[in-house]
């Protein structure tokens, strides 16, 4: 073969090589979630999951009944059900940046780690305690029924954090089946 | 050429053969295992008889019935299905959980008895929602199951319990 | 069949003059050789035996210490008889220790009483890290988030006999690493610590519980 021919050949070769690896998902792409992206007021039905943001609120003391805390509280009022069977709000985490955070497990009257049961929503809140000098403008907020998301539904929306006012206090919404 | 492929046919007929049996018949029961390792709550449903009745594993369950109600705790679009499942122990010890209900048809959603949900008192010695300890020999489930408007049924009602696993007992109820 | 080609003309590389000196060295002497030079690469790094353990750093009663999971510091130490409040439930002949500290998580997400697990210990013979609670409104197994600081109970279960009201206690806080699972393991852990720290305080025997 003409040896300038097969130099080409051997960059092309290189250079699509090359264009392969810029397109390969990353390792743990097998096992990414199913993820439904949702906006507030807006239904978003996952394989067991159908979840409704309808409030996002932002204070400096969360309360509930007999229990308050102070901190940089964002407070999201939801329905949600399971489509299927019975089954949990085990993940609700919000992701900023690098960082995430869970809902908090000190409020006992928030949906958080209750129960969901197939077509009847419930309504009520969850809460998250955020670092007092957070100045991100977003958050990813996730929903899902199990704690482990690979290969799951995961119920995803935008939360714009710098466009929430931020109030003295906010209660959390009580538990209770949803009001259709 | 040809007959040295031949001769090594030959002569490992028989392993291939073997392998050909074994390996589908190991792969089946290690997927069998599995499965019922994996769902707990048993994987055979035992249908009811002619009676309505179950009889698994010396236990005898049924017949089941059931019906709407719609009590105040209920939000609008949904009601309560009551289901009644009697036991019969024959005398034998008996722990369960509570009975799922499951629709028969559809996307066969299932629900879990939601007394406490629903501010009944679920409690009462004489409306159990699991299988009591100190029962006696014949006992009967009363569970309630919160489902919306449209889960008209008819509906299963599974019951399981240790003995009978990998097998459950499923009783046809139509409220 | 093609032609045969001339022999390659023997190039004087500094290659081949190498691998002729190299063919002329008897093999057995490749392993003295080798030990040779191995020997004197690991005296150049300060040779064979185990590195002394660094001595590690003491710290004062309420000052932080910042490890890649959690940044805290001990405030103050008690003893109990017991404290259900905290979750620790003392049998017979057992008290509780309970170290009083604040802690922020430094990572980027929640970690609770397993990562404290790996991040504090106590020079108690037979102790046993039994639970952790929240100060401010007493939940148990409390969830850190990043960023967010506590003020926390950290509970062990004591014998009786090893420890008396006024005795000091030597807390010693690691840094653990994190671990993400390979293969057929999945998720993060923290796990092995190595102390980074040491402070030392007085232990308040409470009697009853507070």
């Amino acid at each position: 073969m003409k040896r300038w021919l097969s130099w080409t050949l051997g960059v092309v070769f290189v250079v699509g090589a090359w264009l392969v690896a810029l397109a390969t998902p990353p390792e743990d792409a097998r096992e990414a979630p199913f993820t439904v992206t949702a906006s507030v007021g807006e239904e978003a039905t996952g394989r067991d999951i159908v979840a409704t943001v309808e409030g996002l609120r932002r204070a400096d003391t969360v309360t509930d009944g007999a229990w308050s805390a102070e901190g940089n509280w964002l407070v999201v009022d939801l329905s949600i059900s399971s489509r299927v069977s019975p089954r949990t709000l085990a993940h609700a985490t919000l992701q900023i940046g690098d960082r995430t955070f869970a809902a908090t497990e000190r409020a006992d009257g928030s949906l958080y780690q209750q129960g969901l049961t197939a077509g009847v929503p419930r309504s009520g809140s969850i809460a998250f305690e955020l670092p007092a000098d957070l100045d991100a403008e977003t958050a990813v907020l996730r929903l899902a029924t199990l704690s482990d998301v690979r290969l799951d539904s995961v119920v995803e929306a935008a939360v714009p954090l710098s466009e929430i006012e931020r109030s003295g206090e906010a209660e959390l919404r009580p538990r209770e089946w949803a009001r259709p | 050429m040809g007959s040295a492929v031949n001769a090594w046919w030959r002569r490992n007929g028989i392993a291939l053969l073997a392998l050909a049996v074994l390996v589908p018949v190991g792969g089946i029961g290690v997927a069998q295992h599995e499965r019922t390792a994996l769902t707990g709550s048993g994987k055979d449903p035992v249908t009811a008889d002619a009676a309505g009745a179950v009889e698994l594993a010396g236990i005898t369950v049924g017949p089941a019935r059931a019906e709407f109600e719609s009590p105040a705790g209920a939000p609008d679009g949904t009601r309560v299905v009551t289901v009644h499942l009697p036991v019969d122990t024959h005398g034998d010890d008996m722990s369960c959980l509570p009975p799922v209900l499951r629709e028969a048809d559809g996307l066969q959603r299932s629900w879990r008895e939601s007394a406490l949900e629903l501010g009944l008192d679920s409690f009462d010695a004489e409306r159990p929602t699991s299988c009591p300890a100190d029962g006696g020999r014949w006992f009967t489930l009363v569970t309630s199951y919160l489902v919306p408007a449209d889960a008209t049924g008819p509906f299963d009602v599974d019951l399981t319990w240790a003995d009978a696993l990998p097998a459950f007992a499923r009783l046809r109820v139509a409220p | 069949m093609t032609t045969p080609e001339p022999p390659a003309r023997r190039r004087a590389s500094p290659f081949s003059r190498l691998r002729a000196a190299a063919d002329r060295v008897p093999t057995k002497w490749f392993a003295a050789i080798g030990t040779g030079l191995f020997l004197a690469a690991t005296a150049a790094f300060g040779g064979l035996a185990t590195a002394a353990a660094e001595p590690v750093p003491e710290l004062e009663v309420g000052e932080t210490h910042t490890g890649p999971l959690y940044a805290l510091s001990v405030d103050r130490a008690f003893l109990f008889d017991e404290l259900a409040e905290a979750g620790a439930y003392p049998a017979e002949g057992q008290r509780v220790l309970a170290l009083r500290i604040t802690v922020e998580n430094v990572w980027t997400s929640p970690e609770g009483f397993s990562g404290m697990r790996e991040t504090l210990s106590v020079a108690v013979p037979g102790a046993e890290l039994t639970s952790m609670a929240r100060i401010d409104d007493a939940t148990t197994n409390p969830r850190l988030q990043p960023g967010v600081p506590a003020e926390l109970a950290v509970a062990w279960l004591v014998p009786d006999d090893a420890l008396a009201g006024g005795d000091e206690v030597t807390v010693t806080v690691s840094d653990p690493t994190l671990r993400t699972g390979q293969a057929v393991t999945s998720g993060q852990w923290w796990d092995d610590p190595v102390p980074s720290a040491r402070v030392t305080l007085p232990v308040e025997y409470r009697p009853g519980d507070e």
